[in-house]
């Protein structure tokens, strides 16, 4: 019982980190209706430049979080505005192709600027871990949850209570009517994208002590975190947090009681399963297809 | 006008294929992005630097090495695209592939090409048995395999007396895999057990609950046949997690030394065929050269890239003829001095046998405990 719930324990935590991830995604989709393919690669950008900001220029964890999340937030606004802006409804295929370049553009740019070795990330966290009445906790993991959920409830008050939080929330419901009521589009969505593209990058931020730091590192966490907003519904913030917690339980449970080879399965099975079950996901809005 | 395109192109054609007749090329297939990209630069490296020498000193008979690298991404179609690529240009032999999988990939490729495979990071003892009159006659390898590793391993594991128990944690992959087969076979009736093995995705980040598992076990050793970041994250979590489990396996602890310095290795051994720390007058002068060329020490990717050069090129100065079959039959006459002070001569199965070494890390440094045949 008590492996069992260690077990857990690794889960929702892991699980929180593919939510940081996901809701930046599900909330790119539902506004832009576009597959951000470059997300992965944006959570390694993040990753980077915190590496680059504590290794080299000897910033502080916590301002370097907080910078590397605003530059590639900005970077994102940048790509909305070059790129993404110029699609038009129905043109889905478009986007996919689009950002898959994007990614690849960005891991190669990296290798390019950085050199494809791996880095190591080192703060007065790392390697320090706590003993919460004898579950073991890993403290730099903590932190990365304690900055996720900061992150997704401040992203709840800002989606529930300001103007501009309600106007992408309208936008993502119906958009003819959001233009109608006059909401600009461009504006609410280039603000989406540049949150959503944030986010990633807070989580790459928050995971490089946790994680080995490089180019290809988004790549295997952006088709788990598919799956997961498939499992929740395209589009659902809550859908994605529920999802991404189901799948780092299930996940850490399945692993400590089988094998790592299965781990990475899980999460593919259970998006089977609940399509099967849940053709829209499990908080899905209806088909859109 | 027209005329005169026409006439500079056919020049620069000309000047070009001149140019790329005087020169012998050698093809290497490494991976130069994905998660063992690193491992990939270091062989390139580690090969650029033994042309250089090599054309410095005068070449082969007077004519210039070149090496041409293409990406394999550490994946077997691509590693087949990466040998096709290479083909193109005409290269009296290619090396590679790096990792295991990749390289058995290709072996069939080039075998129907005729041209000599040079292999010497991949480990995976597949590769010796379907080499020389296991087949593929084109494919020779100069670094041990993953049998002869294990046995040094093995026997050094039983010595230490300590050992009873053993978690094997390896990559998903034919050197994962591989591994555990040979240090099973290694370990029958040296009363040490495999108690556990897992085999992880390439690429995995998150290793916690196959640690949480070997925490809760607690082996008297881990058995890790990881490579690149995988092992450096694997590593990490595993000093987070305060695991009380000796480390071993086939670590290269030269990719971890801002980890050893740390002190978070410490006692940790690994079986290794390189070491920068070897005591070869050969190898101080290697290491010197590198880190003056790329501001790194070699590791072992690097040091088997320098050294299949120098092997090739030994055989190409002893070749009666300048072609693939000249050098592969040379290669079967090799007797070269290895920099690691063993030497390399090829067997039935174009394997050659060269020191195996066990490192350990102690008080934050790497030692060389033992060197063994293998």
């Amino acid at each position: 019982m008590e492996f069992f719930t260690q077990l857990v324990i690794n889960g929702l935590m892991l699980g929180m980190v593919y939510a940081l991830i996901a809701i930046g995604l599900s909330l790119i989709f539902g506004v832009l209706e576009i597959v951000n393919f470059a997300h992965g690669h944006f959570y390694m950008l993040g990753a980077t430049i915190l590496a680059a900001l504590v290794t080299s220029a000897g910033i502080g964890f916590f301002p370097g979080l907080i910078v590397a999340a605003l530059a590639v937030g900005m970077v994102g606004y940048i790509v909305y505005v070059v790129l993404l802006r110029h699609f038009r409804e129905g043109e889905f295929d478009r986007g996919i192709i689009l950002t898959i370049g994007i990614g690849m553009v960005l891991q190669n740019g990296v290798a390019y600027l950085f050199g494809s070795s791996s880095r190591i990330v080192d703060t007065p966290f790392s390697f320090v871990s706590w003993d919460v009445s004898g579950f073991f906790v890993d403290a730099q993991r903590a932190i990365a949850v304690m900055v996720g959920a900061v992150a997704i409830a401040l992203l709840y008050g800002v989606l529930t209570f300001t103007r501009i939080g309600k106007a992408m929330r309208a936008f993502a419901q119906n958009r003819e009517a959001a233009f109608i009521v006059g909401i600009r589009p461009a504006v609410i969505a280039g603000l989406a994208v540049a949150i959503g593209i944030a986010l990633a990058g807070l989580a790459g931020a928050a995971l490089a002590p946790v994680f080995a730091v490089h180019p290809a590192m988004g790549a295997p966490i952006l088709f788990k975190v598919f799956a997961i907003i498939i499992i929740g519904g395209l589009g659902s913030l809550p859908g994605a947090l529920v999802a991404s917690l189901l799948i780092g339980v299930t996940e850490s449970v399945v692993g400590g009681y089988s094998s790592v080879a299965l781990q990475d399965a899980v999460a593919f099975i259970l998006m089977i399963v609940v399509l099967l079950a849940f053709p829209a996901g499990l908080f899905g809005k209806g088909i859109r297809v | 006008m027209f005329r005169m395109t026409i006439a500079a192109t056919m020049m620069l054609f000309a000047a070009h294929s001149a140019v790329a007749q005087d020169k012998i090329v050698i093809g290497l297939s490494t991976p130069l992005t994905g998660s063992v990209a690193a491992l990939g630069q270091h062989e390139n490296w580690g090969a650029s630097l033994a042309v250089e020498e090599i054309n410095d000193a005068g070449g082969i008979n007077g004519r210039q090495l070149h090496i041409e690298a293409q990406d394999n991404q550490c994946n077997p179609t691509q590693g087949i695209t990466s040998v096709e690529n290479l083909l193109q240009n005409d290269p009296i032999a290619v090396m590679g592939a790096l990792c295991s999988s990749v390289t058995l990939a290709v072996m069939p490729i080039m075998e129907r090409a005729e041209r000599p495979l040079m292999v010497g990071v991949a480990t995976s003892p597949l590769i010796t048995e379907q080499a020389g009159v296991g087949g593929n006659d084109w494919t020779f390898r100069i670094n041990p395999s993953d049998s002869g590793l294990a046995v040094a391993l093995g026997n050094y594991l039983t010595e230490m007396n300590t050992i009873k128990t053993i978690a094997f944690v390896g990559e998903d992959t034919d050197y994962g895999r591989g591994g555990h087969n040979a240090l099973t076979e290694a370990l029958k009736g040296k009363g040490i057990e495999i108690v556990s093995a897992d085999f992880y995705k390439q690429g995995t980040p998150d290793f916690t609950t196959v640690l949480t598992r070997i925490k809760a076990a607690k082996p008297d050793a881990v058995a890790l046949y990881a490579t690149g970041v995988d092992e450096l994250g694997f590593i990490r979590q595993y000093r987070g997690m305060n695991i009380e489990s000796l480390l071993s396996g086939r670590v290269s602890l030269d990719e971890l030394l801002p980890v050893i310095q740390a002190g978070a290795l410490e006692g940790a051994t690994s079986v290794y065929p390189y070491a920068v720390q070897l005591d070869t007058p050969e190898n101080k002068a290697f290491v010197e050269s590198f880190k003056t060329a790329y501001g790194e020490l070699p590791n072992y990717q690097s040091f088997q890239g320098y050294e299949s050069v120098r092997v090739l090129a030994d055989a190409l100065k002893r070749s009666k003829e300048l072609t693939p079959a000249g050098l592969k039959q040379a290669l079967k006459e090799a007797d070269f001095a290895s920099v690691t002070g063993g030497n390399i001569k090829f067997d039935d199965h174009n394997q050659a046998h060269n020191l195996a070494l066990i490192v350990k890390v102690k008080d934050g440094v790497i030692v060389i405990e033992t060197m063994s045949g293998t």
